[in-house]
């Protein structure tokens, strides 16, 4: 990775705005690999054989087909599409500009530009009040007086904030003085070069060299990189302004971003990273070797990795007391980690991969008896992820993943059990990967480090839905294809509105985790919750009352029967209620445990809100180790290498 | 030395910079400090529910409303005789105001009706209580409240009745004087003018924070005259009366707090100035607190005599937190308990008591809320510790 700040040695290495937008209220670990690539209209893959001789479909569901082949094209050519992801995703945006122009310079990244007037010193928050101090008498003033200023020998001048002072000592006092500090701290950010004199202030008195070596420190302490960002956490008051940071690892808090960046960069949180994060991390005691420095903290940068799970651990004996540290720290430990995701992904692939030779051989099947018949019926036209796997929405303990079979007719049941059958045939030598008939879903086993995970298959299509005839015989169940059809439409909605908000995955995970391990809210579905999030992010600004005005939603008798349910945001055309499925028992009971955890979270105890657990079984899914040790990582990726490669010959004989 | 802009305004000039403010230890007030919002109220977020339109006139409801209402409205011939009763002590009383000198233990400044039975939101006493049927009266002193002022208003009340009122019975209380006739009753709620408040002292006069409240009875029944005029709100009034009435838990929720959660119901309906009929007008209610309309970290209702919002009031907080708890999860099983079997909540068929611990309502396993702020500890909880079995160990394992 490189860094800019290498080049820019004078100045901060992070733009003061980036770090204040960049800053994740729960970490994100999730790569952008394992997401779906978003719809695009212009993808040109190559489609199953059989779709070649395709009409172009004339319905809104282009996008899902092609979603769908763009994973398809996806792991035919894995490498560089993963590459191409991880680069997108491992490169954060470094590219900013600096820009002065004559007497006013602004940030032109951000949306919240600074105006700067260079004569007066003062920083304007907007274009229009820096015209109107142009204009005004004070600025004038000041003008003409700089002009015909008098430059005295026997006086000291900081350049900087323009402040003659009489003696050294007052100079001294003045540099040490938060005004100076600001000043600095204003013109690092808009990119402003600091004047010499500053740096080296050519002092008789010896005094003078402190003063000369904390200047230089602190220039110094710009090239170091912030590091231990994430721990970092922004508090917002209810006007969506930043209210103050807290720094997790040294239990401190700011109130403005300067006093954050100083500490990231101070002795105290590189020691308490060092200590609780990473005991490999150099912590530089000398100032003097500074191109050493940046190579300790780059490549701390990848060691840091690793070590990530690791803290999470250090957290739990941390106090929190409010219920965003909660919730972050619950997100923490509900996620997922790196090692489990690839296995997920690896296995996820193993079966799409086994699903298009299966439908090559459908295809050769059909045109090999060459019948009269319509050759497109048994045609399956993609394969499609939905649910969780693609909105990115996983928890440790989701074992279960959904993939869908979108075929050109109306499925019958040949073509599931001719799939079934198939699906059979390339598994068969396979010990770890077992499949299912249930219902009208396909499930597929497996064991990955003693851990069962499945993946259920459904089969739907596009035509269902014009289709208007009751069940026929031929045919699987409607409903069963419908579901399918919604789950695609919710992928759709989700990519389009909800993964664009900044929390909204974590808190949907949060709550996902509830509905695991408390008994109550078994039957709340996720898609439920995801509109819930959605609608309150829109409304209100910090994710701690996003939370909040869930739980109030919902404990307002939101799905009680009788009451106004919601509405399901991508079906436009019907009015069709989300909770349409339960029952009054199971709308009693979700009402019930969202009326217990709102009043704990009003009254602060939200944590025993979650360890409110009723469902022991629920947890021996994490008490795997498989994924949180280190130790394993190497070992279980190699058998899955092992293990796919296996699958691939298999595939190919 | 040319500044650019002063540091401090001109009076802070040689002052410190502001210091972190003293935090409290845990207190009513660390929740109060914390950003506060509105609560969630399905109105104001039409477009998500589109349904809602549908539901302000539940033929259901509405019938089983109206036969609650007849059966806790007081009789035409009750309430007639509350009105002479409560018409005759004023008449009294108005002779104190007019001729001070004839009575010289306290003088009078006003005499004002307040109270549900002023606002026609009386209801009857639950079936089988001694309670009586209950009209208010402020009566406002120029002097101070002393005990012994008090019982000699009271001796000259009784002189002054003996001949028109036949088995009449006074005690004084500690919010004034009660005046009993049989089934009916004239709380007289005494009070003092504000400029008197300071020279209050508890073990001589009336107790200051209950004249206050004596006195701020007026300023609402004011309000209350004025705004909740509307029949609506009037029926929800009564009707939250009433379920205050059956349900212990909803005790927190005083008169006022009724006439502002009523009025908001009733007229608050997302900009519009259409009033709600008291079918969704009652559901709203029980939604509002079932959501946590009082709990920490909610606004609460804007209350327009004190100007600001009764969560954020000081400096006396309206509920202690076991009541807010208290008030909020009664309400929430009334809601949950309305959408199965809303006869058996609003009274008028019986069933089993839905607090008394898991039953079955309608063909559903009811359980209601439990608490998990209890008075002696407000810290507490209600959850046990081997419950809790560190979920987080398990996790992280």
């Amino acid at each position: 990775m490189s860094n800019n700040g290498i080049n820019y040695s004078m100045y901060n290495t992070y733009p003061y705005t980036q770090i204040v937008q960049q800053q994740p209220l729960y970490g994100q670990r999730f790569s952008n690999r394992h997401l779906q690539p978003p719809i695009s209209y212009n993808a040109g893959y190559q489609m199953y054989p059989s779709m070649q001789n395709q009409p172009q479909y004339n319905n809104s569901y282009d996008h899902l087909i092609q979603s769908a082949a763009e994973t398809l094209a996806a792991f035919t050519s894995p490498s560089e599409q993963t590459i191409l992801n991880k680069h997108q995703a491992h490169i954060p945006q470094k590219n900013f500009h600096r820009r002065s122009v004559n007497n006013s310079s602004s940030d032109a990244k951000n949306s919240t530009r600074i105006y700067y007037c260079e004569t007066c010193r003062i920083a304007c928050g907007g274009l229009s009040s820096y015209q109107a101090h142009i204009k005004g008498s004070k600025h004038l003033k000041k003008e003409t007086n700089s002009q015909n200023q008098p430059t005295n020998s026997n006086t000291f001048r900081c350049e900087l904030c323009d402040i003659i002072c009489t003696s050294s000592d007052a100079y001294k006092s003045h540099l040490d003085g938060s005004k100076h500090d600001k000043t600095v701290k204003l013109h690092q950010k808009l990119g402003k070069k600091i004047p010499e004199s500053i740096q080296q202030p050519s002092l008789p008195i010896n005094e003078s060299q402190t003063v000369e070596i904390k200047e230089e420190k602190q220039t110094l302490n710009n090239n170091i990189k912030s590091i231990g960002m994430e721990y970092i956490e922004t508090l917002y008051d209810n006007t969506n302004t930043i209210k103050s940071y807290y720094c997790k690892l040294c239990d401190c808090k700011f109130n403005d971003a300067n006093a954050k960046d100083t500490h990231l960069k101070g002795k105290r949180h590189q020691l308490s990273y060092k200590k609780k994060v990473n005991p490999n991390f150099e912590v530089n005691t000398s100032n003097n070797n500074n191109s050493n420095k940046n190579k300790a903290s780059s490549s701390n940068e990848t060691v840091k990795h690793v070590y990530d799970q690791q803290i999470n651990h250090n957290y739990n004996q941390t106090e929190t007391n409010e219920d965003t540290k909660y919730l972050m720290m619950l997100h923490e430990q509900i996620i997922p980690t790196q090692n489990l995701l690839d296995a997920i992904e690896q296995f996820v692939k193993t079966v799409e991969s086994a699903l298009k030779s299966c439908s090559e051989q459908l295809c050769s099947l059909t045109t090999a008896e060459n019948t009269e018949l319509d050759t497109n019926k048994t045609s399956l036209m993609g394969i499609s992820r939905i649910g969780l796997l693609v909105k990115n929405l996983l928890i440790k303990s989701d074992r279960l993943f959904h993939l869908v079979v979108i075929c050109k007719e109306w499925p019958t049941k040949n073509l599931f059990q001719n799939l079934f059958s198939l699906l059979c045939d390339i598994w068969k030598n396979q010990t770890n990967i077992q499949c299912y008939k249930h219902e009208d879903t396909i499930q597929v086993y497996t064991n990955i480090n003693e851990d069962q995970m499945c993946i259920s298959i459904s089969l739907t299509s596009l035509s269902i839905q014009s289709n208007n005839d009751v069940n026929i015989e031929q045919y699987l169940s409607k409903t069963s294809c419908l579901n399918a059809l919604n789950a695609m439409h919710s992928v759709r909605w989700f990519q389009q509105h909800v993964t664009t908000r900044q929390h909204a995955s974590a808190l949907i995970r949060c709550l996902r985790y509830k509905t695991k391990i408390a008994r109550n809210w078994q039957s709340l579905s996720s898609e439920a919750i995801e509109i819930l999030i959605e609608h309150t992010l829109t409304k209100s600004i910090s994710p701690v009352i996003a939370f909040r005005h869930v739980l109030e939603y919902l404990a307002g008798g939101l799905i009680l029967p009788n009451n106004p349910s919601l509405r399901i945001p991508w079906q436009t055309d019907s009015i069709k209620d989300a909770f349409d499925s339960l029952n009054n028992q199971q709308r009693n009971d979700i009402t019930h445990e969202a009326q217990i955890g709102l009043r704990f979270m009003a009254f602060g105890h939200l944590n025993k809100w979650f360890e409110q657990c009723d469902i022991p079984q629920m947890m021996l899914s994490f008490q795997k180790r498989s994924y949180s040790d280190d130790d394993n990582e190497s070992n279980s990726v190699k058998r899955q290498c092992t293990k796919s490669e296996t699958i691939e010959e298999h595939n190919k004989s | 030395m040319r500044r650019s802009r002063p540091r401090f305004p001109p009076w802070r000039q040689n002052r410190p910079p502001y210091q972190h403010s003293y935090r409290p230890p845990f207190s009513q007030h660390q929740f109060q400090q914390n950003q506060s919002s509105d609560v969630f109220d399905f109105l104001n977020l039409p477009e998500a529910f589109p349904s809602i339109k549908q539901l302000f006139d539940d033929p259901i409801l509405t019938a089983i409303i109206m036969e609650r209402i007849q059966q806790i409205t007081p009789a035409a011939a009750d309430s007639f005789a509350l009105m002479n009763f409560g018409s005759v002590i004023r008449q009294k009383l108005d002779i104190l105001v007019l001729s001070p000198s004839s009575f010289t233990a306290c003088q009078v400044s006003e005499v004002r009706d307040v109270g549900s039975y002023k606002h026609n939101t009386i209801i009857n006493p639950p079936i089988g209580s001694q309670i009586p049927l209950t009209s208010d009266l402020v009566v406002v002193l120029k002097t101070l409240p002393t005990r012994e002022a008090i019982d000699q208003l009271g001796n000259r009340l009784k002189q002054d009745l003996q001949n028109e009122i036949e088995l009449l019975s006074i005690r004084s209380t500690d919010y004034g004087l009660s005046l009993e006739n049989g089934n009916m009753a004239v709380h007289v709620l005494l009070t003092t003018l504000p400029t008197n408040w300071q020279s209050l002292d508890s073990s001589l006069h009336l107790d200051r924070t209950i004249c206050k409240q004596n006195f701020y009875a007026i300023k609402h029944a004011k309000w209350v005259d004025e705004v909740c005029i509307h029949p609506s709100n009037k029926l929800l009034v009564r009707l939250l009366k009433d379920l205050r009435q059956r349900f212990n838990g909803l005790e927190p929720l005083n008169p006022w707090l009724i006439n502002l959660l009523a009025h908001h119901c009733v007229t608050n309906n997302n900009n519009s100035t259409e009033q709600l009929p008291p079918s969704y007008a009652f559901k709203r209610a029980l939604q509002l607190l079932s959501s946590g309309l009082f709990l920490p970290g909610s606004n609460g209702l804007y209350d327009p005599i004190n100007d600001t919002y009764t969560n954020l009031s000081r400096p006396k907080p309206i509920m202690t937190l076991e009541e807010q708890d208290r008030l909020c999860y009664t309400s929430q099983t009334l809601l949950r308990a309305l959408a199965i079997h809303p006869k058996y909540v609003l009274g008028t068929e019986n069933g089993p008591d839905i607090f008394a611990g898991p039953c079955e309502l309608n063909g559903v396993m009811f359980i209601a809320n439990e608490p998990i702020v209890f008075k002696d500890q407000s810290n507490g909880h209600a959850i046990d510790d081997t419950q809790q079995q560190a979920m987080f160990a398990e996790v992280n394992s």
